[in-house]
Protein backbone atom coordinates (compact mmCIF):
# COMPACT_ATOMS: atom_id res chain seq x y z
CA UNK A 1 0.00 0.00 0.00
CA UNK A 2 1.41 3.40 -1.18
CA UNK A 3 -0.94 5.44 1.15
CA UNK A 4 -2.65 8.17 0.46
CA UNK A 5 -1.29 8.92 -3.32
CA UNK A 6 0.31 12.38 -4.61
CA UNK A 7 -3.12 13.99 -5.80
CA UNK A 8 -5.59 15.08 -4.09
CA UNK A 9 -6.33 12.68 -1.30
CA UNK A 10 -3.21 13.66 0.25
CA UNK A 11 -3.99 17.35 0.22
CA UNK A 12 -7.62 16.86 1.71
CA UNK A 13 -5.56 14.11 4.25
CA UNK A 14 -2.74 16.60 5.50
CA UNK A 15 -5.65 19.62 5.96
CA UNK A 16 -7.82 16.63 7.87
CA UNK A 17 -4.88 15.53 10.45
CA UNK A 18 -3.76 19.10 10.61
CA UNK A 19 -7.14 20.23 11.63
CA UNK A 20 -7.24 17.12 14.12
CA UNK A 21 -3.81 18.83 15.79
CA UNK A 22 -5.61 21.94 15.83
CA UNK A 23 -8.66 20.54 17.65
CA UNK A 24 -6.19 19.10 20.07
CA UNK A 25 -4.53 22.28 20.72
CA UNK A 26 -8.06 24.18 21.70
CA UNK A 27 -8.60 20.94 23.43
CA UNK A 28 -6.04 21.28 25.37
CA UNK A 29 -6.23 24.89 25.75
CA UNK A 30 -9.47 24.44 27.98
CA UNK A 31 -7.89 22.12 29.90
CA UNK A 32 -7.36 23.55 33.31
CA UNK A 33 -4.03 21.80 33.75
CA UNK A 34 -2.55 21.18 29.86
CA UNK A 35 -0.93 17.50 29.17
CA UNK A 36 2.54 18.66 30.66
CA UNK A 37 1.50 20.85 33.59
CA UNK A 38 1.25 19.08 36.94
CA UNK A 39 -1.97 18.65 38.22
CA UNK A 40 -1.33 21.07 41.70
CA UNK A 41 -1.49 24.57 41.41
CA UNK A 42 1.61 26.32 41.04
CA UNK A 43 3.47 30.13 41.33
CA UNK A 44 0.68 31.60 38.60
CA UNK A 45 -2.61 30.85 41.24
CA UNK A 46 -1.30 30.39 44.97
CA UNK A 47 0.28 34.23 45.37
CA UNK A 48 -2.55 35.37 44.34
CA UNK A 49 -5.10 33.50 47.32
CA UNK A 50 -2.88 32.33 49.22
CA UNK A 51 -5.64 31.67 52.21
CA UNK A 52 -7.50 29.65 50.18
CA UNK A 53 -4.63 26.99 49.49
CA UNK A 54 -3.13 26.74 53.12
CA UNK A 55 -3.31 22.90 53.31
CA UNK A 56 -2.82 21.86 50.02
CA UNK A 57 0.51 20.89 47.89
CA UNK A 58 1.49 22.95 45.52
CA UNK A 59 4.72 23.74 43.98
CA UNK A 60 6.02 27.16 43.63
CA UNK A 61 9.01 28.41 41.77
CA UNK A 62 11.10 31.24 41.72
CA UNK A 63 14.79 32.76 42.67
CA UNK A 64 16.43 32.37 45.75
CA UNK A 65 16.77 35.87 47.91
CA UNK A 66 17.57 34.63 51.19
CA UNK A 67 19.01 31.39 51.97
CA UNK A 68 18.68 30.86 55.51
CA UNK A 69 16.16 30.04 56.12
CA UNK A 70 15.26 29.82 52.03
CA UNK A 71 13.03 31.89 51.02
CA UNK A 72 12.24 32.28 47.36
CA UNK A 73 10.37 35.01 45.19
CA UNK A 74 7.92 34.12 42.88
CA UNK A 75 7.70 37.61 40.93
CA UNK A 76 10.45 38.60 39.31
CA UNK A 77 10.15 41.81 40.74
CA UNK A 78 11.08 40.02 44.25
CA UNK A 79 7.68 40.13 45.51
CA UNK A 80 5.41 37.03 45.83
CA UNK A 81 7.85 35.49 48.76
CA UNK A 82 7.16 32.01 50.48
CA UNK A 83 9.93 30.69 52.72
CA UNK A 84 10.40 27.27 52.19
CA UNK A 85 11.17 24.70 54.63
CA UNK A 86 13.35 22.19 54.29
CA UNK A 87 14.41 23.45 50.95
CA UNK A 88 18.27 22.16 50.97
CA UNK A 89 17.42 18.85 52.50
CA UNK A 90 14.91 18.04 49.74
CA UNK A 91 17.41 19.15 46.32
CA UNK A 92 16.97 16.27 43.84
CA UNK A 93 19.68 17.10 41.41
CA UNK A 94 22.07 18.91 43.81
CA UNK A 95 23.70 18.46 47.08
CA UNK A 96 23.25 22.54 47.30
CA UNK A 97 23.88 24.83 48.91
CA UNK A 98 21.39 26.74 47.80
CA UNK A 99 22.75 30.50 46.79
CA UNK A 100 20.91 33.66 46.16
CA UNK A 101 19.99 34.20 42.70
CA UNK A 102 19.77 30.09 41.90
CA UNK A 103 15.96 29.53 40.64
CA UNK A 104 14.33 26.82 42.82
CA UNK A 105 11.04 24.57 42.40
CA UNK A 106 9.75 23.37 45.08
CA UNK A 107 6.66 20.76 45.58
CA UNK A 108 4.93 20.45 48.82
CA UNK A 109 2.20 21.91 51.50
CA UNK A 110 1.76 25.44 52.15
CA UNK A 111 1.71 25.49 55.74
CA UNK A 112 0.45 29.12 56.57
CA UNK A 113 0.28 31.73 53.65
CA UNK A 114 3.77 32.75 53.58
CA UNK A 115 5.48 29.27 54.48
CA UNK A 116 5.81 25.93 52.45
CA UNK A 117 6.91 22.62 53.78
CA UNK A 118 9.12 20.86 51.00
CA UNK A 119 8.71 17.35 50.07
CA UNK A 120 11.48 17.63 46.91
CA UNK A 121 12.83 20.37 45.68
CA UNK A 122 14.65 21.47 42.24
CA UNK A 123 17.27 23.95 41.31
CA UNK A 124 19.15 25.23 38.13
CA UNK A 125 21.58 27.93 38.28
CA UNK A 126 20.99 30.81 35.63
CA UNK A 127 23.91 30.00 33.45
CA UNK A 128 22.38 26.47 32.95
CA UNK A 129 19.58 27.97 31.57
CA UNK A 130 21.94 29.61 28.75
CA UNK A 131 23.74 26.53 28.12
CA UNK A 132 20.15 24.44 27.70
CA UNK A 133 19.14 26.94 25.00
CA UNK A 134 22.91 27.17 23.01
CA UNK A 135 23.07 23.44 23.06
CA UNK A 136 19.42 22.95 21.50
CA UNK A 137 19.84 25.30 18.85
CA UNK A 138 22.64 24.01 17.46
CA UNK A 139 21.08 20.40 17.75
CA UNK A 140 18.18 21.87 15.41
CA UNK A 141 20.75 23.76 13.46
CA UNK A 142 22.09 20.30 12.63
CA UNK A 143 19.34 18.71 11.69
CA UNK A 144 18.47 21.47 9.29
CA UNK A 145 21.65 20.73 7.34
CA UNK A 146 21.55 17.55 7.32
CA UNK A 147 17.78 17.59 5.82
CA UNK A 148 18.93 20.49 3.29
CA UNK A 149 21.72 18.18 2.43
CA UNK A 150 20.47 14.74 2.47
CA UNK A 151 16.98 15.88 0.83
CA UNK A 152 15.34 17.45 -2.51
CA UNK A 153 11.56 18.80 -2.55
CA UNK A 154 10.61 16.91 -6.31
CA UNK A 155 8.04 18.87 -8.11
CA UNK A 156 6.80 16.16 -10.02
CA UNK A 157 5.36 14.23 -7.12
CA UNK A 158 5.16 17.40 -4.57
CA UNK A 159 7.27 15.36 -2.21
CA UNK A 160 10.18 15.36 -0.50
CA UNK A 161 13.08 12.77 -1.90
CA UNK A 162 16.63 11.46 -0.79
CA UNK A 163 19.25 13.49 -3.29
CA UNK A 164 21.31 11.33 -5.23
CA UNK A 165 24.32 12.55 -3.78
CA UNK A 166 24.39 14.62 -0.63
CA UNK A 167 24.59 18.47 -1.78
CA UNK A 168 27.15 20.35 -0.25
CA UNK A 169 29.38 23.37 0.23
CA UNK A 170 31.96 22.53 -1.84
CA UNK A 171 30.40 21.12 -4.99
CA UNK A 172 28.09 24.34 -4.74
CA UNK A 173 31.48 26.36 -5.06
CA UNK A 174 32.41 23.93 -8.66
CA UNK A 175 34.95 22.41 -6.30
CA UNK A 176 33.33 19.02 -7.64
CA UNK A 177 33.68 15.33 -8.74
CA UNK A 178 32.55 16.04 -11.98
CA UNK A 179 35.66 17.70 -13.89
CA UNK A 180 37.73 14.60 -12.79
CA UNK A 181 34.88 12.30 -14.75
CA UNK A 182 35.77 15.11 -17.83
CA UNK A 183 39.56 14.46 -17.80
CA UNK A 184 38.63 10.92 -18.60
CA UNK A 185 36.56 11.62 -21.42
CA UNK A 186 36.87 14.64 -24.09
CA UNK A 187 40.39 16.19 -22.56
CA UNK A 188 39.77 19.28 -24.22
CA UNK A 189 37.06 20.32 -22.29
CA UNK A 190 37.83 21.58 -18.95
CA UNK A 191 37.31 24.28 -16.45
CA UNK A 192 40.53 26.75 -15.75
CA UNK A 193 40.93 24.99 -11.86
CA UNK A 194 41.19 21.59 -13.90
CA UNK A 195 43.54 22.24 -16.39
CA UNK A 196 45.87 24.22 -13.58
CA UNK A 197 45.33 20.68 -11.56
CA UNK A 198 46.42 18.66 -14.72
CA UNK A 199 49.30 21.22 -15.46
CA UNK A 200 50.63 20.28 -11.86
CA UNK A 201 50.05 16.22 -12.65
CA UNK A 202 52.21 16.69 -15.60
CA UNK A 203 54.76 18.48 -14.30
CA UNK A 204 54.53 15.52 -12.06
CA UNK B 1 7.13 21.96 34.40
CA UNK B 2 10.76 22.54 34.77
CA UNK B 3 11.85 21.56 30.99
CA UNK B 4 12.80 18.73 28.71
CA UNK B 5 16.17 17.47 27.94
CA UNK B 6 18.13 20.16 25.80
CA UNK B 7 17.47 19.52 21.92
CA UNK B 8 21.17 18.37 21.22
CA UNK B 9 20.71 15.14 23.23
CA UNK B 10 17.52 14.55 21.91
CA UNK B 11 18.99 14.44 18.36
CA UNK B 12 22.07 12.50 19.25
CA UNK B 13 20.45 9.93 20.16
CA UNK B 14 18.21 9.80 17.14
CA UNK B 15 21.44 9.80 15.42
CA UNK B 16 22.30 6.91 17.26
CA UNK B 17 19.49 4.80 16.70
CA UNK B 18 19.40 5.50 13.00
CA UNK B 19 23.10 4.61 12.64
CA UNK B 20 22.45 1.52 14.42
CA UNK B 21 19.60 0.51 11.99
CA UNK B 22 21.59 1.25 9.27
CA UNK B 23 24.02 -1.49 10.35
CA UNK B 24 21.12 -3.53 9.96
CA UNK B 25 19.33 -2.52 6.92
CA UNK B 26 20.99 -1.59 3.76
CA UNK B 27 18.76 0.68 2.65
CA UNK B 28 19.22 2.88 4.95
CA UNK B 29 21.47 5.67 4.32
CA UNK B 30 22.21 9.14 5.83
CA UNK B 31 19.35 10.57 4.66
CA UNK B 32 17.02 8.32 6.45
CA UNK B 33 18.84 8.60 9.64
CA UNK B 34 17.82 12.44 9.52
CA UNK B 35 14.33 11.48 9.35
CA UNK B 36 15.33 9.78 12.89
CA UNK B 37 16.86 13.16 14.20
CA UNK B 38 13.62 14.76 12.78
CA UNK B 39 11.36 12.67 14.86
CA UNK B 40 13.54 12.45 17.71
CA UNK B 41 13.69 16.50 17.49
CA UNK B 42 9.36 16.90 16.95
CA UNK B 43 8.08 16.62 20.26
CA UNK B 44 10.02 19.78 20.85
CA UNK B 45 8.39 21.69 18.08
CA UNK B 46 6.04 22.43 20.99
CA UNK B 47 8.97 24.79 21.92
CA UNK B 48 7.49 27.56 19.57
CA UNK B 49 5.56 28.14 22.53
CA UNK B 50 8.90 30.63 23.76
CA UNK B 51 8.02 32.27 19.88
CA UNK B 52 4.21 32.57 20.07
CA UNK B 53 2.96 31.78 23.23
CA UNK B 54 -0.19 30.16 24.17
CA UNK B 55 -1.62 32.66 25.34
CA UNK B 56 -0.76 35.27 22.33
CA UNK B 57 -2.46 32.76 20.33
CA UNK B 58 -5.80 32.58 22.48
CA UNK B 59 -6.10 36.27 22.30
CA UNK B 60 -5.47 36.41 18.30
CA UNK B 61 -8.32 33.43 18.21
CA UNK B 62 -10.33 34.25 21.09
CA UNK B 63 -10.43 30.66 22.54
CA UNK B 64 -7.99 28.63 24.61
CA UNK B 65 -5.27 27.54 23.20
CA UNK B 66 -2.00 24.79 24.27
CA UNK B 67 0.66 24.05 22.58
CA UNK B 68 0.95 21.20 24.47
CA UNK B 69 -0.37 18.18 22.65
CA UNK B 70 3.15 18.15 20.48
CA UNK B 71 4.55 17.46 23.68
CA UNK B 72 2.15 13.77 23.09
CA UNK B 73 2.88 10.37 21.84
CA UNK B 74 -0.82 10.82 19.94
CA UNK B 75 0.41 14.56 18.42
CA UNK B 76 3.99 12.78 17.71
CA UNK B 77 1.84 10.19 15.50
CA UNK B 78 0.02 13.25 13.92
CA UNK B 79 3.20 15.20 13.29
CA UNK B 80 4.66 12.39 12.01
CA UNK B 81 2.16 11.45 9.79
CA UNK B 82 2.24 14.50 8.08
CA UNK B 83 5.94 15.80 8.07
CA UNK B 84 7.48 12.43 8.14
CA UNK B 85 4.58 10.51 5.62
CA UNK B 86 2.61 12.79 3.33
CA UNK B 87 5.60 15.14 2.66
CA UNK B 88 7.67 12.67 1.62
CA UNK B 89 8.03 10.59 -1.94
CA UNK B 90 5.19 7.99 -1.62
CA UNK B 91 7.47 5.03 -2.47
CA UNK B 92 9.46 5.40 0.87
CA UNK B 93 6.61 7.34 2.91
CA UNK B 94 5.68 4.00 5.40
CA UNK B 95 9.43 3.82 6.20
CA UNK B 96 9.98 7.34 6.26
CA UNK B 97 6.70 7.10 9.59
CA UNK B 98 8.64 3.84 11.07
CA UNK B 99 11.71 5.87 11.23
CA UNK B 100 10.19 9.30 12.38
CA UNK B 101 8.50 7.81 15.14
CA UNK B 102 11.07 6.00 16.47
CA UNK B 103 12.62 8.57 16.86
CA UNK B 104 9.61 10.12 18.44
CA UNK B 105 9.41 7.01 20.78
CA UNK B 106 13.05 8.19 21.92
CA UNK B 107 12.31 11.72 23.14
CA UNK B 108 9.54 10.00 25.00
CA UNK B 109 11.19 7.71 26.88
CA UNK B 110 14.30 10.37 27.76
CA UNK B 111 11.44 12.92 28.98
CA UNK B 112 10.23 10.47 31.07
CA UNK B 113 12.78 9.77 32.66
CA UNK B 114 13.63 13.67 33.45
CA UNK B 115 13.81 14.77 37.05
CA UNK B 116 10.32 16.69 37.86
CA UNK B 117 9.39 19.01 41.44
CA UNK B 118 6.52 16.50 41.90
CA UNK B 119 7.96 13.27 40.92
CA UNK B 120 5.67 12.59 37.94
CA UNK B 121 5.79 13.17 34.35
CA UNK B 122 3.74 14.53 32.23
CA UNK B 123 0.51 12.93 30.38
CA UNK B 124 2.36 11.11 28.08
CA UNK B 125 -0.62 9.20 26.87
CA UNK B 126 -2.94 11.98 26.67
CA UNK B 127 -5.78 12.46 25.19
CA UNK B 128 -6.06 9.20 25.57
CA UNK B 129 -5.66 9.17 29.25
CA UNK B 130 -4.26 11.58 31.65
CA UNK B 131 -1.96 8.75 33.29
CA UNK B 132 0.90 10.29 34.34
CA UNK B 133 4.60 8.02 34.85
CA UNK B 134 6.33 8.68 38.25
CA UNK B 135 9.41 10.40 37.43
CA UNK B 136 12.40 8.47 36.41
CA UNK B 137 14.35 10.96 38.05
CA UNK B 138 17.95 10.78 35.98
CA UNK B 139 18.32 13.84 34.86
CA UNK B 140 17.62 17.39 34.24
CA UNK B 141 16.87 19.18 31.81
CA UNK B 142 19.87 21.65 32.16
CA UNK B 143 22.51 18.95 33.18
CA UNK B 144 25.33 18.74 31.03
CA UNK B 145 25.85 15.06 31.06
CA UNK B 146 23.27 13.52 28.85
CA UNK B 147 24.65 15.19 26.14
CA UNK B 148 28.06 14.12 26.37
CA UNK B 149 26.92 10.54 26.85
CA UNK B 150 24.68 10.50 24.08
CA UNK B 151 27.60 12.65 22.36
CA UNK B 152 29.99 9.79 23.42
CA UNK B 153 28.01 7.43 22.09
CA UNK B 154 26.94 9.14 18.50
CA UNK B 155 30.77 9.68 18.06
CA UNK B 156 31.33 5.44 18.73
CA UNK B 157 28.94 4.67 16.51
CA UNK B 158 30.06 7.35 13.48
CA UNK B 159 33.97 5.80 13.89
CA UNK B 160 32.35 2.46 13.68
CA UNK B 161 30.42 3.42 10.62
CA UNK B 162 33.25 5.17 9.10
CA UNK B 163 35.55 2.00 9.27
CA UNK B 164 32.50 0.12 7.75
CA UNK B 165 32.19 2.20 5.03
CA UNK B 166 35.61 2.20 3.96
CA UNK B 167 36.05 -1.46 4.42
CA UNK B 168 32.83 -1.88 1.67
CA UNK B 169 34.67 0.73 -0.94
CA UNK B 170 37.92 -1.35 -0.48
CA UNK B 171 37.72 -4.74 1.23
CA UNK B 172 41.65 -5.21 1.53
CA UNK B 173 41.52 -2.62 4.22
CA UNK B 174 39.24 -4.72 6.79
Amino acid sequence: MRGPGTGWTRVVTIVAVVAVLGGLFIWAGTMPTDPLEQPVSDETEVPGDRGAYVGSTVTLGGQVVETDPVVIATRASGYGQFTVIGATEALQNTDGPLERGDHVTAYGTLEDESTLVAERTLTREPSETGYMYLVSFLGGLWVVGRFVRGWRFDWETRAFVPRERPWSLSRLLGNNEQPRRDRRGSRGDRSSTQSDRTGGDRRA
Amino acid sequence: MIGVPDVLTHVLVGYSIGTLLSFRYAWLRPAHVTLVMIGALSPDFMKIDLLVPDGLVGFLLGIPFSWAPLHTLVGSLLVAFVLGTLLIAPALRWRAFGLFVIGALSHHVLDVALVTATGYSYAVFWPLTTYRFPAADLFLSSDRWPALVAGGLALTIWLVRQRITTAENDPSRL
